[in-house]
């Protein structure tokens, strides 16, 4: 807790051929963070990288196969992938000929299927054609002999009918729809025109998308008598594309264990060679680079010497001897170590980005600090116990958002506690005593507690910049924005503050104020000057008279902004107070509603529908908004004090997720 | 009241427009680029301009120069609401139909995905279709499977049955008259205060579209008249259904006549010599002066919208106009005489 994991460096060379093994065992034991050696190796000249475009291009485009064989038996889907298969031995080549031979038998049978459908297709149109044709009673032979007069009939896009009349307005013709829009949206038409037309009358339909009710030659009689024949053909072609769907379903379910298993493999190739694509190599040597937890650093060197029978040099540095580090071009990742209860709340840091390695990880606060103001603004007992059963609801069920049911059932016995030390359940204040005071008799107090709370978590935010400044050993960052200077300003003001509200108005004089808070506003106001004195003093080079009447103006606006930031953020906390109120100003509307339902004669069921809507619009509600001001509050008022996010978080290579984390 | 009304539903996006109209580059913008002397020296002082964002990272032999108007048009229908908002994104997805036409050509010519990538416009959210798992499909057919219940499907499927006769050219132009009828039909969603520019503008881009269209149907294809009435635009601003039949049937390949009471007349007066495609940059132009005085007018309407997105289009078109004519090594002067961009 409070700092993230320790890591260590780790370098390892092995032999060019060991590499496979190495890094399946490296992927296997899943702690290693790799390190891109174009970042890391700078000394060693001999060590190119891995070019891996051409493999990589080659899993990709066996992923897409095996996932298009899987699509084609709707078979689960492809994200639905684990990577940790036994492949039985099996091998990329074995692989992409084991895809190729399936695809080859699943072509065969897709293009039978094809073949089927078309004929089914064939057969639909041919009857739905005829029996567009049967009420004319028009006998079909006579119809191909029409010797002065072409007709043709067919179906054409609704939104092409005034297109198709655009483009004959100069043939003489006519135009017919049979019935109203097809299902499709396309119309029935029968078209006729003089025969000498016929070839302009043709183009104009094909181009108009017109689709011909095509009658084969060796149909002769009324469409009527056609009808019974080539249902019968019909039939028989369904069934036999029938057929083919049973196969297929065979072939899928014979298939389906080994499609997964081919996709397990290929993706984890995709993870060894992408990983690859990190790695270096000389002629004959590899090398792999990264980061490690300290904690598992001898399991990986086990893993890594069993995997190369001991023929591997295997170098291990902390991460302050480590060049690149100490010149700030690798980041050391972060590896966040929380208890369970806590953990939720890495997502909340994360979304401001990761604490950079060495850095106070504010989990624990975070998590802390929500807590007690979302309990804070939302204390009600018995809310706070439909929050934790909405949360242990989703725990529960919803696995993939436990987090953020941990979130919910926390801030839930959050609200319980201070529902008990407001009194109040359901916003009813008369069945539980306030074990501490009522928001709405006692303002002042919820006010004075929210300020109070707010210098505390503001303080605190300040501490914390100073020993980020001291872990980084950087002093530079004990005299900027929020360091020392403002730190000891601020902390001052809140002792002046504490001594008037204890000792009485009287106590503290403007005098006094003026005196106490002169001393360190004096220093924020003259350390850039005097840093820069003292830097030319040592560089030989004095700064001039303009240059030191910027730093002075500089200065002086960093000294209002402390001032004014300082009372704005510790102001700013009011609104927990405010909040609280508005929480139990809304159960005082609802029950004020209620009492309007039950003058109205609304009874029982009346006043219980409004209470029952009122208390969940105030939970959704509320909760909401309450949720986002903790947030707000977490972001703006007390990371800006020391949090500047920008780490890299640890990534270890792995052949799949495991369920619970940890290593 | 209509103008309170019209304010509130586009002082957002008129705001926006008019800091998106300040990043375009215009005409000066060109002329500069022009005097670069190269397609590669244009292309990196492009990555310093509002188009560079989208341009890191891409192959400077196909730059990504449409990114810019897919952010464009996101900002803008952020700011919207419906029926505005289906409107803008309905004309924006006239770029999804162009990679539709991409992807039956990928399947119809077994070329895969990989081949016409670096050609997609990447629309991101607006997007309606995966051009990447249509790619996949088997054939055309599969292909028309998988777009039911997509805007694209009717259209698609009606057209099937001539594939084995007028191949993939069948499918695509059912697919793009369709998406042209809709986006025309939609403008009847629209308030009557915006249905006007809508149309004059859009009008104005359909008679662009059908010119081309007739030129290259006419002209290098050789189809028949009833053929290309049926594969033109319905609607339009000045070319009615006579007129596109006196184009479609005029023997001497002449535009002047039957365009003499249009303002394309005078444009294309010397494309019966120089070829349709030596004057077609002036179309361009044309639509760019309705542009410019669609926003100097009243501001609170879709017009302004559809302008701002109309000149990103065409000074991508220029762009990649300037860009091929410096791979070709044309002289500096041809290249502006090509360019559509008016000056402001």
């Amino acid at each position: 807790m409070l700092s993230p994991e320790p890591m260590r460096h780790v370098s390892v060379v092995v032999l060019s051929a060991d590499l496979e093994r190495t890094t399946r065992a490296i992927a296997r034991i899943g702690v290693l963070h790799l390190l891109n050696v174009r970042d890391s190796v700078e000394t060693l000249a001999a060590i190119r990288p891995y070019d891996v475009s051409e493999r990589l291009a080659q899993v990709e485009r066996l992923a897409r196969a095996v996932s298009a064989l899987q699509r084609y038996f709707e078979l689960a889907p492809p994200e639905a992938v684990d990577a940790e298969v036994e492949g039985g031995g099996l091998d990329l080549a074995d692989v992409e000929r084991r895809v190729a031979s399936i695809t080859l038998e699943v072509d065969a049978l897709r293009q039978q299927q094809t073949r089927a459908a078309d004929d089914c297709e064939q057969l639909r149109k041919l009857s739905r054609n005829l029996r567009v044709l049967a009420p004319l009673g028009l006998p079909l032979g006579e119809l191909r002999r029409l010797r002065y007069v072409f007709l043709t009939s067919g179906l054409l896009p609704e939104r092409n009918l005034p297109r198709l009349r655009d483009s004959l307005a100069r043939l003489p013709h006519l135009i017919v729809p049979i019935s109203g829009v097809a299902a499709d949206a396309r119309l029935l038409l029968v078209v006729v025109c003089l025969r000498a037309g016929q070839e302009t009358l043709e183009r104009a339909l094909r181009s108009a998308q017109f689709e011909r009710l095509e009658l084969p030659a060796h149909l002769s009689g009324t469409a009527e008598n056609a009808i019974a024949d080539v249902d019968a053909q019909l039939r028989a072609a369904r069934d036999l594309l029938a057929g083919f769907d049973t196969e297929k379903a065979a072939a899928a379910r014979r298939l389906a264990p080994e499609l997964r298993t081919l996709r397990g493999l290929v993706e984890r190739e995709r993870v060894l060679v992408a990983a690859r694509g990190f790695m270096g190599q000389s002629e004959r040597i590899s090398l792999v680079s990264g980061w490690v937890p300290a904690v598992v650093a001898p399991p990986l060197e086990y893993a890594i010497r069993d995997a190369t029978a001991g023929r591997c040099v295997v170098q291990w540095q902390d991460p302050a001897a480590v060049d690149g580090v100490r010149r700030g071009h690798i980041p050391v990742p972060i590896l966040l170590h929380n208890p369970v209860w806590i953990r939720p709340f890495e997502h909340v840091l994360r979304g401001y980005g990761m604490p950079r390695y060495g850095e106070v990880d504010p989990t624990p606060v975070v998590a802390l600090a929500f807590l007690a103001m979302f309990g804070f603004m939302f204390g009600d007992v018995g809310q706070g116990a439909v929050l934790f059963a909405i949360g242990y609801f989703i725990y529960r069920r919803m696995f993939r958002y436990r987090d953020y049911a941990l979130i919910l059932m926390e801030c839930g016995v959050s609200a319980v506690a201070f529902g008990f030390l407001y009194g109040s359940i359901f916003g009813v204040e008369h069945w539980l005593p306030a074990l501490w005071l009522r928001p709405l008799e006692d303002m002042t107090t919820l006010m004075q507690t929210a300020i109070v709370f707010g210098m505390s978590l503001l303080s605190l935010g300040l501490l914390l910049n100073v020993v980020n400044a001291v872990r980084r050993r950087d002093p530079e960052a004990l005299w900027e924005r929020n360091g020392v200077l403002a730190a000891m300003a601020y902390w001052i003001a809140v002792g002046l503050v504490i001594r008037r509200l204890t000792a009485g108005p009287g106590a503290v004089t403007l005098g006094a104020t003026t005196l106490w808070l002169a001393a360190p506003m004096l220093l924020i106001l003259l350390k850039d000057p005097v840093r820069a004195l003292w830097r030319g003093r040592r560089q030989g080079q004095r700064p001039g008279l303009g240059e030191l009447f910027v730093l002075v103006v500089q200065s002086l606006v960093e000294v209002v902004d402390t001032v004014v930031s300082s009372i704005s953020n510790t102001a700013t906390f009011i609104r927990l107070a405010a909040f609280a109120l508005s929480h139990a100003g809304l159960f005082l509307a609802t029950f004020s509603v209620a009492d309007a339902v039950a003058r109205a004669g609304g009874g029982p069921v009346g006043v219980g529908i409004v209470l029952v809507v009122g208390n969940a619009v105030i939970i959704g509600l509320e909760g909401l908004i309450v949720s986002i001001q903790t947030v707000r509050l977490e972001y703006y008022e007390f990371f800006s004090k020391f949090y500047s996010g920008g780490g890299e978080e640890y990534r270890p290579l792995r052949l799949a997720e495991p369920q619970a984390r940890g290593v | 009241m209509r103008t309170t009304s019209d304010l509130h539903r586009y002082a957002g996006a008129h705001a926006r427009t008019r800091a998106v109209l300040a990043t375009l580059l215009g005409h000066p913008g060109l002329e500069a680029l022009v005097s670069y002397p190269s397609a590669a020296a244009v292309y990196e002082a492009l990555l310093r301009t509002p188009y560079g964002v989208g341009l890191t990272g891409t192959n400077p032999d196909t730059p990504r120069l449409e990114r810019r108007l897919v952010a464009v048009g996101n900002t803008l229908l952020g700011l919207l609401a419906d029926p505005e908002r289906a409107f803008v994104r309905l004309y924006l997805l006239h770029h999804e139909v162009d990679n539709l036409k991409l992807v039956i050509r990928a399947i119809h010519n077994r070329r895969g995905f990989d081949g016409i990538a670096p050609l997609l416009c990447e629309l991101g959210a607006i997007a309606t279709i995966d051009p990447r798992a249509l790619a996949e499909a088997h054939d055309l057919r599969e292909l028309a499977q998988r777009l039911t219940n997509t805007p694209y499907g009717e259209a698609l499927r009606a057209a099937l049955h001539r594939l084995d006769e007028a191949g993939p050219f069948a499918l695509e132009v059912a697919v793009e008259l369709d998406y042209y009828d809709r986006l025309w039909s939609a403008i009847d969603t629209l308030a009557t205060s915006d249905a006007a520019p809508a149309r004059r503008l859009l009008g104005t881009l359909f008679d662009i579209l059908n010119l081309n269209w007739i030129a290259g149907y006419r002209d290098v294809l050789g189809l028949s008249p009833e053929e290309i009435l049926n594969y033109t635009l319905r609607h339009g601003r000045w070319i009615t259904a006579p007129l596109r039949r006196g184009l479609a049937e005029d023997g001497s390949r002449s535009w002047e006549g039957p365009l003499a009471r249009t303002p394309y007349a005078s444009l294309l007066a010397a494309a019966a010599a120089d070829g349709f495609d030596a004057v077609a940059a002036g179309l361009w132009r044309l639509l760019a002066h309705e542009v410019q005085r669609t926003l100097s007018g009243y501001p609170f309407h879709i017009g302004v919208l559809l302008g701002c997105l109309l000149a990103q289009e065409i000074e991508i078109r220029d762009l990649q106009v300037l860009l091929a004519a410096k791979r070709l090594g044309l002289p500096n002067t041809e290249v502006l005489d090509h360019v559509a961009s008016v000056r402001h």
